[in-house]
């Protein structure tokens, strides 16, 4: 591989450093470039709505790899710089400056952002959302001083802000247009987990509901919903969910559905080419069809993924087309660490499995007789052998993961000695 | 550099962890099929700890981004892990486990 080569990477988060990695490890020499809006080295996003916000030490990011990394694999950092524009069949670039650059493969990795969130009557500056570092800073300055918390959207974000916040002693209420918490992602039992968690801490939640109008005072703005009620805030933030930073693409050209499409492995309809992570719309075996996932799970796969599939094109040996994992998320609040693995939110049964020595349960989904997905409460140990059991499948009564007696580690063997079996017949 | 004893073997049932404490440091103290390791329990990426981890052949996964590290070297095997964990030297004499500290 001639050294002369040059892998440009837009966007500069966890997808992106992987990718670097992956590219080195995959045996790619020559330059890479790594252009980020943000003039912070690659960092992880799920601390922005917990310690960052709330922890002791104060805001620092947690970067995925340390300056030495970038020097020592010979990455030219181009940070605090905004990609214009870029031609997909030639691989020139554009920087907002002007600035002409030419690659010969190309990684977008440009991420989501928050979705704005308009209420009518107050001003765009009184509602604050949380994506990056410089989001995590304004917040936090803001938290040490509000008594009346508001958040629109019980979601993951909101969630975990409310929880930190009701610690520090703040009033919160949280606002869900849903009839449910976090409807997208758990279980009707898992929301109400979590709504009996915030109420015990003292939290408002109001679900199936709307803001009718506002009313902006001095230091506060006072709210009115559409059940007749009001609450008011010193602080209002929204976790409305996220969309992509498609638009470099789709002025390119690139095909865009809910986010830039690519095949397995992160490439483009451009030869030259990729997209990983938030911003990435990509086919998944388990899930059934294409989707845009935005989790650290998904950067870390898709980044390793596009960085040894670019490689490859360079001549490296192609990347093991290995299947595709069930999605794995987590959230944390209060105490409790929920972790969701594969398909929750359409499941016709449920098996619990009470949590063993010192864990929390587990409560597994079927759809018909097919194991599709689990929730874990505060049982990341049980992490591993549940979401291999969800990859596998289990062909069993259901009712058996439940049964403490067996382990997982018993249970998951069985499924596989049956999958073997079922495999050795069809040869 | 002292043994201490950290705990009896009948503590540590087999292909599991738990923590012990060394000069104030949690430890991970394993046991694969009868023979013990020792780790430092808290995992080199983030803040979780290893002895709540998932224990497969002689390799553990952290409990809360799925970094693997080979329990008998203590090195990344796979997933964000870059770093290596240390390890720590560990006997056995009359079912009693012994982790040599600092």
């Amino acid at each position: 591989m001639p050294s002369t080569r040059h892998v440009a990477i837009i966007g500069a988060g966890q997808a992106a450093a992987r990718a670097i990695a992956a590219l080195r490890d995959a045996g790619y020499d020559g330059r890479i470039t790594l252009y980020g809006e943000e003039t912070e080295l690659p960092y992880e996003r799920p601390p922005l709505s917990k310690e960052a916000l709330f922890g002791a030490a104060g805001i620092a990011p947690a970067t995925i790899y340390d300056d030495a990394f970038y020097r020592s694999n010979g990455v030219e950092l181009a940070l605090g710089v905004r990609i214009a524009r870029l031609d997909p069949a030639t691989g020139r670039i554009h920087a907002d400056t002007g600035e002409g650059i030419q690659a010969d493969r190309i990684l977008l990795a440009t991420g989501a952002r928050a979705r704005p969130c308009a209420i009518p009557g107050v001003d765009a500056d009184r509602v604050l959302t949380l994506r990056n570092l410089a989001d995590a800073r304004r917040l936090r300055a803001r938290l040490a001083s509000t008594q009346r918390l508001v958040l629109l959207g019980g979601g993951f974000i909101g969630l975990e802000i409310a929880a930190g916040a009701a610690r520090l002693g703040c009033a919160v209420t949280v606002i869900e247009a849903k009839p449910r918490l976090i409807e997208r992602a758990v279980s009707a039992e898992v929301s109400a987990t979590v709504h009996a968690l915030h109420a015990s801490h003292g939290v408002t939640i109001k679900t199936s509901s709307g803001i009718v109008r506002a009313r902006q005072g001095h230091a506060e703005t006072e709210l009115l919903l559409d059940d007749g009620s009001t609450c008011a805030g010193d602080l209002i933030v929204a976790g409305v969910g996220a969309q992509p930073n498609a638009e470099l693409a789709r002025e390119a050209g690139l095909a865009c559905d809910n986010g830039i499409e690519v095949d397995r492995d992160c490439r483009t309809r451009s030869a030259i080419v990729w997209a990983a992570g938030d911003v990435a719309w990509r086919p998944h075996a388990f899930l059934g069809g294409a989707a845009r996932l935005e989790s650290w799970d998904n950067a870390e796969i898709h980044g390793d993924r596009a960085g040894r599939a670019i490689a490859a094109s360079f001549g490296a040996p192609a990347p093991a087309d290995t299947p595709d994992a069930p999605p794995w998320f987590w959230t944390d609040q209060y105490d409790l660490n929920l972790q969701i693995v594969g398909c929750v939110t359409d499941s016709d049964r449920m098996v619990t499995r009470g949590g063993a020595r010192d864990t929390g349960p587990v409560i597994f989904h079927f759809r018909g007789s097919r194991l599709r997905g689990a929730e874990l409460l505060s049982a990341g140990r049980d992490r591993s052998p549940v979401r291999r059991l969800v990859q596998q499948g289990w062909s069993g009564m259901p009712d058996r993961l439940g049964d403490t007696g067996v382990s997982l580690k018993e249970l998951l063997n069985q499924a596989r000695e049956v999958a073997g079996a079922a495999q050795g017949e069809k040869q | 550099m002292t043994w201490r004893e950290v705990a009896k073997v009948v503590d540590v049932p087999e292909g599991e962890a738990i923590q012990v404490c060394i000069d104030g440091e949690p430890v991970a103290l394993y046991n694969l099929d009868g023979t013990f390791h020792a780790t430092h329990d808290v995992c080199t990426h983030a803040l979780a700890h290893l002895s709540d981890g998932y224990i497969d052949g002689d390799c553990v996964e952290c409990p809360l981004h799925a970094g693997v590290f080979h329990i008998p070297t203590g090195k990344p095997v796979s997933g964000p892990v870059q770093k290596a964990i240390r390890i720590y030297p560990v006997k056995v004499e009359n079912e009693v486990v012994f982790i040599q500290g600092s």
